[in-house]
């Protein structure tokens, strides 16, 4: 069996109101993780980070993000980096406070990942 | 409560437009966020895991209903309508954008706020007993020395970039409220021989080395309150290491030399500076401060039974008072605290509209002032017992009067995984699920005090350490699980917890805290016995068998 290659997105925090941001396709921002570009080669992601990190005017604090293989296929994500791609669990909506644009993405999620 | 002078607003005014021009030439990409990083935080603000974060001070957790209210607007019209008070008296706002940061300091200043110093390698919060100047305990009130220390500390030149945060707490009371104990000085006020003076206690903290303080002078003269204080930071400046950041705090310092050659260092340069002008503290200082903190005009005619009101045929108010309320030092009065810990609600939250309702209630029935726990509540210092009853009414419809002041769901927790960019797991949810399982057991029997913290890291934000239980959030391999630690105290029989095992995941920790207060309502003596004395009494087996089974007691940790 071989084994999963390592694959890698670049992600920041939007320079404005510190929202998190994936450098996607061209390189350009995008602001959710499923259209982040993921690449698997060393090269791509330097230049991906070398972009980011050269776009101060709108992003701060850019790193990669290691992204690993579910037994299905799926990207495998840290519980930090799943929150980062989610937003906070549970809490907005507890204050019935969430703007409906970010409630769309924004999991209720549970203690363990199910 | 202080009032700036001119000097004080010039000040806050002034940083706030600093700030606002520091703002525009980062934007404009004048400034690179390297050199922008340690201007924001100078101020307060910190990029966390989805936005922004900006800490306000609140000294000593003193609020005016005035200064409520600006919090309350700024919280709905810069942020998203609400504001998550501290564990160290503070409050923050977690959506600011960039942009609107100065203007909110602006709003701040107006109402004689700010956020300096509440991040960075200096002298943070003056924190103190959240009953100051109200408890029945107290031989001194804390707060003049509180204030004189903020104003000592604030913008001192030599202590701006020491090799690691600092904290100091003031307690004036028999009982410590403050939790001097787990902090880099903590000062209990005393008096020898009639003399007032202050016990100094260095060198204890949480984070990743969890230390209780040392006393090492039984009393100082408060003429000598910050001659003294200056000797520790100095000495603490000059030796403690900033090679390591993990072993930069004023703790590790006092516990590689030792306690006596602490103290030995610290009295040698005393002794050089004690007569210095501008740190002796004269009488007339202490007084010009003191006459902030003078008694409020109370109603001499006030009158009102507390012990009565806790026996009310009304049970939902009786609970409340029993919990809730405490005894004032002047007849007729009490103390209310208002739990924000209500089911579904994150520990420590509280919306625009709570607080604009509770600045209105304070105004009406607390002359004013609202204060700030380390317990993430609100007090409401100076109520009228006679008006307890409709005061309760009024909480009960804005979601305060949750019952549980120090009780089991009275749960303590950090922001945690869900907004700390240095957070290894989530406290909030932890802290409602733990709640949530509590709660019925709370109802059905009298639990007595127990206190439950939370911290989502290391840093120890949420104190766990010194949680009758402690629950600590660590990462395994991505993956958040939770360490439990039981036996810890913040109070003057301070400890640390002890772990008990091994890490769980936060479902098997919900159920294991049941399990917990479960055998604690199986050990104890009576209502009387607290979960920590049942805990000290039968030691740490019967509960690791509670959270891990039969076979426990013998596994490896």
């Amino acid at each position: 069996m071989s084994k999963p290659v390592p694959h890698f997105v670049v992600t920041a925090n939007r320079l404005s109101d510190g929202l998190v941001l994936y450098a996607g396709p061209g390189p350009s921002w995008v602001p959710s993780f499923d259209r982040a570009e993921m690449t698997a080669d060393g090269g791509r992601r330097d230049e991906l980070l070398a972009w980011a990190k050269g776009d101060v005017l709108h992003a701060c604090g850019a790193y990669v993000v290691d992204v690993g293989v579910e037994e299905n296929g799926e990207p495998k994500l840290s519980q930090r980096e799943r929150l980062r791609a989610a937003g906070p669990s549970m809490v907005l909506q507890r204050l019935h406070l969430t703007p409906p644009e970010l409630a769309a993405r924004t999991a209720s999620a549970p203690l363990e990942r199910g | 409560m202080y009032q700036y002078d001119e000097f004080d607003q010039r000040i806050v005014d002034e940083r706030a437009a600093q700030f606002r021009d520091q703002v525009r030439r980062r934007m404009r990409g004048e400034l690179t966020e390297d050199e922008f990083k340690p201007l924001r935080l100078q101020n307060g603000l910190y990029l966390q895991l989805h936005a922004y974060m900006l800490r306000i001070a609140v000294p000593y957790g003193l609020l005016s209903s005035a200064q409520v209210r600006k919090l309350a607007h700024i919280a709905r019209t810069y942020d998203r309508g609400y504001g998550h008070f501290t564990t160290r008296q503070n409050i923050q706002f977690n959506w600011p954008k960039l942009e609107d940061v100065p203007a909110i300091l602006e709003e701040l200043a107006s109402v004689q706020m700010h956020s300096i110093q509440t991040s960075g390698n200096c002298v943070r919060n003056v924190t103190s007993d959240p009953f100051a100047g109200a408890a029945l305990d107290e031989l001194e009130d804390p707060r003049p020395y509180c204030e004189i220390l903020r104003q000592f500390s604030t913008f001192h030149p030599e202590f701006s970039h020491l090799p690691r945060k600092f904290k100091i707490a003031v307690t004036g009371a028999s009982h410590d409220r403050a939790a001097i104990a787990v902090h880099d000085i903590g000062l209990r006020i005393v008096r020898v021989d009639g003399a007032l003076g202050t016990e100094f206690w260095v060198g204890g903290g949480q984070g990743r080395t969890p230390l209780l303080a040392e006393k090492i002078r039984d009393f100082v003269p408060m003429r000598d309150l910050l001659s003294y204080t200056e000797a520790v930071l100095r000495i603490y400046n000059e030796h403690g290491r900033r090679d390591n950041k993990h072993k930069a705090r004023i703790k590790v310092l006092v516990k590689e030399i030792g306690v006596p050659e602490f103290r030995r260092r610290v009295d040698e340069e005393f002794a050089r500076i004690k007569d210095e002008p501008g740190l002796v503290l004269e009488e007339r200082e202490l007084d010009r401060v003191r006459a902030f903190f003078l008694p409020l005009p109370y109603d001499a005619t006030a009158t009102g039974d507390l012990a009565a009101l806790g026996l009310h045929k009304d049970r939902t108010l009786a609970r409340w008072v029993k919990n809730n309320v405490l005894p004032h030092r002047r007849p007729g009065y009490a103390i209310v605290q208002l739990s924000l810990k209500a089911p579904e609600l994150p520990p420590g939250d509280v919306t625009h509209a709570q607080m604009d309702a509770i600045a209105d209630l304070s105004d009406r029935y607390a002359m004013g002032m609202v204060v700030v726990t380390h317990r993430q509540n609100l007090v409401l210092r100076d109520v009228k017992i006679a008006d307890l009853a409709e005061l309760h009414t009024e909480l009960t419809a804005l979601g305060l009067a949750t019952p549980n002041v120090g009780r089991a769901s009275d749960v303590i927790a950090c922001p945690g995984l869900d907004y700390c960019d240095l957070a290894n797991a989530r406290s909030i949810p932890l802290a409602m699920a733990v709640q949530e399982r509590l709660r019925p057991i709370e109802e059905e029997h009298e639990l007595g005090d127990l206190f439950i913290n939370i911290s989502g890291c290391i840093n120890a934000c949420g104190h766990h350490h010194v949680g009758n239980i402690g629950i600590l959030g660590i990462d395994k391999q991505g993956e958040e699980f939770y360490q439990v630690m039981l036996g810890g105290s913040h109070t003057e029989d301070a400890a640390l917890g002890k772990v008990l095992g091994k890490a769980l995941t936060g479902t098997e920790v919900v159920d294991g805290v049941e399990r917990l207060v479960t055998r604690y309502l199986e050990l104890r003596h009576d209502e009387e016995e607290t979960f920590l004395a049942a805990f000290r009494r039968v030691g740490n087996d019967p509960f690791k068998e509670a959270l891990y089974g039969a076979h426990s007691t013998t596994a490896s940790v």
